[in-house]
């Protein structure tokens, strides 16, 4: 998209009312046009090698929660990948129950190295305070060998609080005695409408990890930032023993640490802990996500959701 | 927010100019503030070299959603090792889209990260686009470190250009 005025005006000619109202137009135009590339998209995946019937379902579940109540956030495309040397039926299940359930089929395929893919189209929101959930189930006794889910998320900018209105102009006529006035106001609300975008600035984005069997040695992901980042909320999500407890920071040469704890509970429950909303720290140079054990014990799931904007 | 110039009493053609041409900038400021990247992250808590798995063991494989621009495929290590690392079309290309492969082999002497930019192929043009609705596969192979080596995470850097479309 490439903006333009489609007309120029010359001191030397007459003040032409159609060509001042094709501009205004085309800018209101071009302006909506803009307004409307409001989503953002972006990627969180979901790591299950090795699950199997046996495990626990809350190491079988893919959480998520929007980092705020006013931030709207949807999965609106699900893909699942699975290997296993099991010939069996997998069954994806979310907590919105309006999401039907997906159902993967594996077969047998020597050294279980054959990838069966299963996806879907159908969104599903983001709520704020708790978890959207995705959980995998075999339908009998299975392993996966390989397996990970990709939820992905559409961000909705318009809806991020503030007011989104595009603009409204009107046509100016022959008969307008104040030429000067009524053409300024087609221009400031054309210029307002332009304020609005550019404040609707929160293009949520998320990326997640998920670690298994953390315990000893401590996980370290450095994510090299650039100038259209800003980290605005981490949250952690442990499943493990009571005593094996998760321990998150997040440092950057210009970030104020962020360093919080996750006490295990049990291995049956997502015990969730993160920093607060709207921490929008800028993140210029290299951020290093850091996860670690705490205490004793073996982590059976660590997850971490970094949403930023 | 009001114009630059007001248009008071006389309309003079080359403040309408003005005012018109404020618009412009603007759109064209917002469309540039529209630039947002984002990060497709694969953990591998460990791959051995001997044997070597199966390529379904250490890759990631997803469809964009979206075009977006290629910016990096970044290798994160633990230790010293030697990796190489790939971003391929899942569609059993050997060729990236343009005919060119985009892969990378790094010998690291200590944990750190190693970045595959489009810079770093030879053949490739500026500019590396994944296409909207389009799969691609991030692949790791451990060249050394025998049982096993890990944890390893890559990441592919994307940017995405929506309001400038």
């Amino acid at each position: 998209m490439i903006p333009y005025v489609p007309n120029r005006f010359d001191n030397l000619a007459n003040l032409d009312v159609e060509r001042i109202n094709e501009n205004v137009d085309s800018l209101n135009r071009q302006v909506r046009d803009s307004m409307s590339r409001r989503y953002h998209y972006s990627e969180a995946v979901f790591v299950f090698d090795g699950i199997t019937n046996a495990s626990t379902a809350a190491e079988r579940t893919f959480p998520i929660r929007a980092p705020g109540a006013s931030n709207t956030a949807e999965v609106f495309f699900l893909e699942v990948v699975i290997t296993s040397v099991s010939t069996m039926d997998w069954d994806i299940t979310c907590s919105d129950t309006n999401w039907p359930t997906l159902t993967v089929a594996t077969a047998f395929s020597g050294g279980g190295t054959t990838e069966y893919r299963g996806q879907r189209n159908i969104s599903v929101p983001i709520p704020a305070g708790s978890d959207l959930t995705f959980t995998i189930a075999p339908q009998a006794a299975a392993t996966a060998t390989r397996g990970y889910m990709i939820a992905h998320i559409r961000s909705d900018r318009g809806r991020q609080g503030s007011s989104f209105l595009p603009p409204a102009t009107s046509q100016l006529n022959s008969l307008s005695s104040t030429a000067g006035a009524t053409v300024e106001a087609q221009i400031d609300a054309i210029e307002d409408a332009l304020t609005r975008d550019a404040n609707a600035l929160l293009d949520l984005r998320c990326f997640t990890v998920t670690v298994r069997s953390l315990a000893g040695t401590a996980v370290s992901v450095q994510l090299p930032a650039s100038n259209a980042l800003s980290l605005y909320r981490i949250d952690a999500y442990n499943v493990a023993p009571a005593g094996a407890n998760l321990d998150v920071s997040a440092t950057a040469a210009d970030l104020s640490t962020i360093s919080f704890t996750v006490n295990g509970v049990n291995t049956s429950t997502l015990a969730v802990g993160g920093s607060g909303p709207g921490v929008d720290e800028e993140t210029a140079q290299t951020m290093t996500l850091q996860l670690s054990r705490s205490g004793a014990g073996t982590i059976a799931m660590a997850h971490v959701v970094v949403w930023y904007s | 927010m009001t114009v630059p110039v007001p248009l008071t009493g006389v309309v003079d053609a080359d403040d309408l100019n003005t005012d018109f041409d404020n618009v412009v900038f603007r759109m064209e400021q917002n469309a540039t503030a529209g630039d947002k990247d984002r990060r497709v992250v694969a953990y591998f808590p460990s791959i051995a070299t001997g044997p070597l798995p199966d390529v379904s063991m250490r890759s990631l494989a997803w469809t964009q959603v979206d075009d977006a621009e290629l910016i990096s495929v970044d290798a994160h290590v633990s230790g010293a090792t030697t990796l190489s690392w790939s971003l391929t079309v899942d569609n059993g290309d050997t060729s990236f889209l343009l005919d060119y492969t985009f892969a990378k082999t790094n010998t690291f002497v200590a944990a750190g990260v190693s970045r595959l930019l489009t810079s770093d192929v030879a053949t490739a043009p500026g500019v590396l686009s994944l296409l909207d609705g389009v799969r691609y596969r991030m692949t790791v192979t451990a060249n050394s470190g025998g049982a096993g080596v890990g944890p390893i995470v890559l990441e592919a850097y994307l940017q995405s250009k929506r309001r400038r479309r």
